[in-house]
């Protein structure tokens, strides 16, 4: 050790396209000094030995980039500095021109919800189809079939019937009610629990791999940072994920009036329920237990908080049990904490888990959102159809 | 007797205490078994990667603030072994029974000293029914009443561990999450807990790591570890590992995410679809390799003229690796930190690349 200390002030230049990621630095003898967010916020500062250090970025993917050495004490982050040219935003495809002889579909004719033009777009089975449509039966290949879909927005179902979206608008708030859909294939059935702040969702019938039907679904909320949390857990990226947290106080801010977003709020909640952190002023979540009484998570979250961070054992108790008779929690993490607290609770909470409506389904846990499958009797579902679910931010 | 090796006492002074089944005989799952339940094959990939697991916890385990404790061995089928300290010792078989009793004096071991770690490791057959269970040697016994009985609760057991007083856990599954169609009408199969907690009980760290997400199957290779063995091994041994204050270190934090790379890479290097569930509280240490390492995976385009092309690697430290045109690609190696660099040769043009490389993984595709 020796050596003068150097103030080497690193900062994040933010281009409107730069996606919420981490950036892992190290010193010149390649010790790793921290993992910090690029998501917004003031300009970072880090005391290192010497220069250079040298910085690397982590995507949600699990892709990592390139090491960068950093000689400039004031060093501006950017796609280009990094090595990392996928960060800008692709251009955008010029639309496929439909066939001579038939009229372009207008979608302001058909956000009028014009009767007429939707049966001439419906009459034509090539073209892509922009269905402005409710639990309305969506065919797929491979004999899946999205039998419902109850979340407002646009459903778009592509030309060879591989792959159905869901693009739902931005609003100021997006505590909007959580939704589920259900696909269907052979004799499976898939149920998820949809966020309210859902932005994205595409449903994709790949080809059969070994007899077997994949129906994979991604998806991505208008919480872009709290979508990169959780595709960094799902990862196993827990410093990653912990930048995230670490920027800004995200969770607390999400629950502001002018940011109303429970469901970004409560992601960030699970992870600081994991990582055991005790919050000082914790008051932002049990407004996510008491103000959102359509997502149990909230409940379950305080609840868990509770017991472990402040020992309330009963009070927690109490939360769980008003968490079990709101629902099925939004989210996988909230599930598998319900169920742990009301089997450990003893006779206390296994009266609520009799209760359970999914209790005989098969959960998939390797799901963020809460998903579980309703499969017919042996000979059907389960050797044949392979279901998979995944946060899938906008580019990476 | 299932205590294959005691270097530590334990007490005042912490230790890992680690806890390996290894499980390739399913007797009672063959021809002849309850039609009510899958059948399933027997495993050779198995016990070998649980040996395999048990001799790098002997020989290579490092961790000055928590050394080696002891390990409980149970093996199907049942063999005798040599330990590290010239021991002969006859390792009993992973039937029910046997694992009930050796978890009992894992417990107990782990529960001893708070700053202990606990090192659980399952490999064999699993299957998935809301919860994930783990099959003993005898899952599938006529003999047993109840069909569920010889096997764990790995869903229950896991959470029951908040009850140990080792505030490190961690918890290797290597075994699949099917759900084979005999099962689909059990009703809510219980399993053995082992152990159980109450909301009281917490646990500051516990880590999961499992050989593949639910209706995956895990992949082995007849004859030699599997895929998750060979991953896990190369992780703990550097590919996971950063370097703080002059030490190499493997925390649960690195060791997940380079577990989930690493089978990924090994993945397209095989032709397969490997992955690895993992899931983690807070961070804790767990391993001291000499030296961090990287996983090295090198392809070229185009696609049709990927056997062409000779792989030559550099490294600064001066280690060369390489592989011949014709073998398979992408092609993947292990090598310390540091520089490298890399040439694609043809016989009419090279292509060459340098960059440093640092834990857990470098992937790199040249263009001809």
């Amino acid at each position: 050790m020796g050596g003068p200390v150097v103030s080497v002030f690193i900062q994040f230049g933010l281009s409107a396209n730069l996606p919420p990621v981490a950036v892992e630095l190290f010193s010149r003898d390649m010790e790793r000094l921290d993992v910090v967010s690029t998501y917004s916020g003031p300009p970072r500062s880090l005391t290192v030995p010497s220069l250079p250090v040298y910085a690397r970025l982590r995507f949600p993917s699990g892709r990592i980039g390139p090491l960068r050495e950093i000689h400039d004490p004031d060093f501006v982050l950017s796609a280009e500095s990094m090595g990392v040219d996928s960060l800008k935003k692709p251009k955008k495809q010029a639309a496929p021109k439909p066939p001579s002889g038939i009229k372009a579909a207008s979608p302001k004719r058909l956000l009028r919800k014009d009767p007429a033009a939707m049966q001439e777009m419906m009459a034509v089975p090539d073209r892509p189809r922009l269905v402005w449509a409710q639990n309305q039966p969506i065919a797929l290949a491979n004999q899946a079939v999205l039998s419902t879909f109850d979340m407002d927005g646009i459903i778009r179902r592509s030309n060879d019937g591989r792959t159905v979206t869901l693009r739902r608008s931005r609003t100021a708030n997006l505590a909007r009610e959580p939704g589920q859909l259900t696909v269907e294939c052979h004799s499976a059935r898939l149920r998820v629990c949809l966020p309210g702040n859902l932005a994205h969702i595409k449903v994709q019938a790949s080809e059969s791999r070994d007899g077997v039907e994949c129906v994979d679904i991604a998806y991505h909320t208008h919480s872009g940072w709290a979508d990169a949390l959780t595709e960094y857990l799902q990862n196993g990226d827990f410093y990653s994920a912990q930048s995230m947290l670490d920027a800004t106080d995200q969770s607390e801010r999400l629950l502001s009036d002018k940011f109303l977003d429970p469901y970004g709020a409560a992601v960030g909640a699970y992870f600081l329920l994991r990582s055991g952190e005790r919050l000082a002023f914790p008051i932002w979540l049990r407004r996510l237990a008491d103000e959102f009484p359509s997502l149990p998570d909230g409940a379950v979250i305080w609840a868990w908080y509770l017991i472990r961070q402040e020992q309330a054992i009963d009070e927690g108790l109490r939360y769980l049990r008003i968490a079990a008779r709101r629902g099925t929690p939004v989210f996988a993490e909230g599930r598998r904490l319900l169920i742990d607290g009301l089997y450990r609770a003893g006779e206390a909470g296994h009266e609520f888990l009799r209760r359970k409506p999914d209790a005989a389904q098969r959960v998939i846990w390797a799901s963020p959102l809460t998903a579980w499958r309703e499969d017919e009797a042996p000979g059907g579902g389960l050797a044949k159809v392979s279901f998979r679910l995944r946060p899938a931010p906008a580019r990476d | 007797m299932s205590l294959y090796l005691r270097r530590n006492q334990g007490g005042a002074l912490p230790c890992l205490h680690a806890f390996v089944i290894g499980v390739g005989d399913y007797p009672c799952l063959g021809a002849g078994r309850d039609r009510s339940l899958p059948a399933l094959q027997a495993l050779s990939s198995t016990p070998i990667s649980a040996l395999a697991i048990t001799r790098w916890l002997e020989q290579d385990y490092h961790n000055p603030h928590c050394p080696l404790g002891t390990i409980e061995l149970v093996l199907s089928p049942a063999q005798t072994l040599l330990n590290g300290d010239g021991e002969s010792i006859d390792v009993e078989a992973a039937t029910m029974a046997n694992i009930e009793t050796a978890f009992h004096r894992w417990f107990q071991r782990c529960d001893d000293n708070k700053q202990n770690i606990a090192f659980f490791y399952f490999a064999g057959h699993g299957l998935l029914r809301d919860d994930h269970f783990l099959l003993a040697a005898d899952f599938g016994d006529p003999r047993a009443l109840v069909r569920w009985k010889n096997c764990i609760n790995f869903t229950r057991m896991r959470s029951g561990m908040e009850r140990c007083r080792a505030q490190t856990q961690f918890f290797f599954v290597d075994a699949c999450q099917d759900t084979p169609d005999e099962i689909l009408s059990h009703i809510m199969p219980q399993g053995q807990n082992l152990v159980d907690a109450t909301l009281y009980d917490r646990v500051a760290s516990s880590t999961v790591c499992c050989a593949a997400p639910a209706k995956y199957p895990a992949y082995g290779i007849p004859g030699g570890p599997t895929f998750f063995c060979q991953a896990l091994l190369q992780c703990l041994n550097g590919v996971a590992g950063y370097r703080t204050r002059g030490n190499w270190v493997v925390d649960s934090g690195t060791l997940m995410s380079a577990l989930v790379h690493v089978m990924e890479n090994l993945g397209r290097v095989h032709g397969l679809d490997l992955r690895a569930e993992v899931e983690s509280t807070k961070p804790a240490p767990l391993h001291y390799p000499l030296d961090g390492a990287v996983m090295l995976l090198v392809d070229c385009l185009p696609t049709a003229r990927r056997r062409e092309v000779e792989i030559s690697v550099r490294h600064s430290a001066g280690a060369h690796a390489g592989s011949p045109a014709g073998d398979s690609r992408p092609w993947t190696h292990t090598l310390p930190p540091g520089e490298i660099q890399i040439a694609l040769i043809t016989s009419t043009s090279t292509c060459n690349h340098v960059d440093r490389i640092q834990p857990p993984a470098y992937e790199w595709e040249g263009r001809l």
